[in-house]
């Protein structure tokens, strides 16, 4: 896609979201409180108008580079659900198991054959962080 | 200003063994934290405070001091051997750190972020101890209607010289400040946009939004590159003489840069709230308007882009004092941290601490000197082992780094709610960064967020609600005058850019 269309595209994202903002996410988030010359909504309603208007802005008048590569964002994606999923599984079995699996699938993705630099990753990180965390600074690890 | 006596009580308190023990081990600590990519020297500093108490006074702050100054270069050092800064601090050093590194001279590109974080320090502290007390009144007479001003001027210039387009600049600085409002507003203690999570309470964490943004995207592109071209050394140490060291020409010729980016750096930290990372990315800006000289473009590893960044982060260190110790309000996260230290041993910062407290106080500016050299000593002993830990292959690297992120954020916010916070932050960062929005704006803005409806609420009660009378405050009108001026000139700077042939499409 051309990077115009793209810098359109994220402009009227912001744009949406300011008016998001605007008429649900402000009035539902944000208590009223009528006395005082700063109310709880006075800046958050500020910045959604800006949002709003420079948003209109850069669809009008596109402006800047844009770097949009589509299999990097799969993988980050990808990437991004795998560390949700870490982090979901560090509340449940903790670090110890967690840690270890985590860096394997991340070895994995990264296609490293090599084993030494295998266990450097999926044994060694761990530890040490184990060891500096729990062992040294005697800090609880998730 | 105390007498002759108790200043040289004072910095011979600074100069005894002990002191100098726990400065270098505090240093060496900073310098660790600092290179590993989501540990950092805040966290490691929160991390040590509570074991300070058992710890003199002195030797208790000049040890965090020491953690502090250590991780200033520490930040640089991942930032320049694998693009990652391990601190927020050390984002700018990536511009012309990495590409240095990349181009065969990693350790040159390193040691020149020592020398000029090193000379920025030291600068600031000068200015520190020979200015703390009148500058401290002088902030003292600076009220919000003029901090308002001068946040509003910051953020002017933050956005139109960062990134590529001033209404993407604009856009990441307003996401900032609204980021910012997430949590209890300033003047009702009302809850906002917490969303049921009382995580939010005290609104988004900085460490994991930083951590999520700058690292976490970063290592999320770096894990998708490594796949794509297979697992490979992350830099080549290999290079000459010349790669390895750097000649004190080079050196003499970054001199402007250097004294630029300590000029900036030691004004920005006097003023609560603007702190090294932005101080950093002004310096690197007005240095690359300054133009490249002799070496090669901005951008593609120019000595004085890596010296103009390192001095102005390092120099924010020493002038974040002159408001902590002047008047109790700390100009950054690292002084926040100060403070608790300075209290859990029942001293109270603010006006009185040069009359009461003097030769602690002088203790702590030599003290601040030793760490200084102790970071140069330390830095030149030390680059040769984090250049060989840089060393390890992209699958170790990221994988750990990652991890060690997972753990900071962890430890630094108390919960995984902050690595999910960190998470999110990172997925927005990297969007944010492939549609070209500058997320170093936006995380200055999110910083200074708080403080900016803070001075808003106040300049209002004080302005009477009517902003027409800010011409009553003439320093505040001259900086806002500028504000909108810095606006309208960058903005045409980049029309005129856009219209120009070698930028159009």
């Amino acid at each position: 896609m051309h990077d115009r269309t793209l810098n359109r595209l994220s402009g009227l994202a912001f744009s949406v979201f300011g008016l998001l903002l605007l008429v649900w996410l402000i009035p539902a988030h944000t208590e009223t409180v009528d006395y005082g010359w700063m109310k709880p909504d006075t800046l958050p309603k500020a910045c959604a108008w800006a949002l709003l208007a420079l948003g209109a802005v850069q669809v009008a008048v596109p402006s800047g580079d844009v770097s949009v590569n589509g299999q990097e964002v799969l993988w980050v994606a990808v990437l991004a659900a795998l560390s949700g999923v870490a982090v979901w599984a560090m509340g449940r079995v903790g670090f110890l198991v967690t840690g270890p699996i985590f860096a394997a699938v991340l070895v994995a993705l990264i296609r490293e054959r090599r084993w030494p630099w295998i266990a450097a990753a999926v044994l060694g990180a761990p530890a040490i962080t184990w060891l500096v965390v729990s062992v040294l600074l005697n800090r609880p690890l998730p | 200003m105390p007498e002759i006596s108790v200043i040289l009580a004072g910095l011979a308190d600074a100069f005894t063994l002990v002191n100098l023990l726990f400065v270098a081990i505090g240093v060496a600590a900073g310098q660790m934290v600092g290179a590993i990519p989501g540990i950092g020297p805040i966290m490691a500093m929160a991390i040590a405070i509570p074991f300070t108490f058992a710890l003199d006074p002195l030797v208790a702050i000049s040890f965090l001091v020491g953690i502090n100054k250590g991780g200033l270069f520490g930040g640089a050092i991942p930032a320049v051997l694998i693009n990652t800064p391990g601190t927020p601090d050390a984002a700018a050093t990536t511009l012309d750190g990495y590409p240095l590194a990349k181009s065969g001279k990693p350790v040159k590109a390193t040691r020149m972020a020592l020398y000029a974080s090193v000379t920025g320090d030291t600068f600031s502290d000068i200015v520190l101890i020979t200015l703390a007390a009148p500058l401290a009144g002088l902030a003292l007479q600076m009220g919000p209607v003029e901090i308002l001003a001068l946040m509003i001027f910051a953020f002017s210039i933050i956005s139109g010289l960062i990134g590529d387009s001033l209404v993407k600049g604009l856009i990441a600085a307003v996401a900032g400040v609204l980021l910012a409002t997430v949590g209890l507003d300033p003047e009702h203690g009302t809850p906002r946009f917490y969303f049921g999570y009382f995580e939010l309470y005290d609104g988004a964490s900085l460490v994991a939004v930083a951590i999520g943004m700058l690292a976490v995207a970063e290592i999320f592109r770096r894990i998708v590159a490594a796949r794509r071209t297979g697992a490979q050394p992350a830099i080549s140490l290999d290079g000459g003489g010349d790669a390895q060291r750097v000649r004190f020409g080079e050196y003499w010729a970054c001199r402007a840069a250097m004294a630029r980016g300590a000029l900036v750096g030691t004004i920005l930290g006097a003023v609560p709230g603007i702190g090294s990372t932005a101080a950093a990315f002004m310096s690197y800006a007005a240095t690359k308007k300054a133009g490249p000289g002799d070496g090669p473009p901005f951008g593609e590893g120019n000595l004085r882009g890596i010296a103009a960044t390192e001095s102005a982060n390092s120099a924010v260190m020493g002038a974040n004092l002159i408001p902590l110790l002047g008047i109790g309000i700390p100009g950054s996260i690292g002084a926040a941290l100060l403070i608790s230290a300075f209290k859990i041993h029942g001293i109270q910062p603010g006006p009185l601490l040069f009359r009461t407290q003097a030769q602690l106080i002088y203790g702590l500016f030599g003290a601040m000197l030793m760490a200084n050299l102790m970071n140069l000593i330390i830095g030149q002993l030390s680059l040769r082992l984090w250049a060989r830990v840089i060393r390890a292959p992209e699958s170790v690297i990221f994988s750990s780094a990652l991890l060690f992120c997972f753990v900071g954020v962890y430890l630094s916010t108390g919960g995984l709610f902050g690595v999910g916070l960190m998470l999110i932050a990172a997925c927005v960062g990297y969007t944010m960064t492939a549609f070209g929005y500058p997320v170093i704006v936006f995380i200055i803005a999110f910083f200074l967020g708080g403080g900016f409806e803070s001075a808003l609420s106040q300049s209002l009660v004080i302005l009477d609600g009517n902003p027409l009378r800010v011409i009553d405050h003439p320093v505040a009108l001259g900086l806002l005058v500028l504000a909108v001026g810095t606006t309208v000139w960058l903005g045409r700077g980049r029309r005129k850019g856009l219209d120009s042939p070698e930028k159009s499409d």
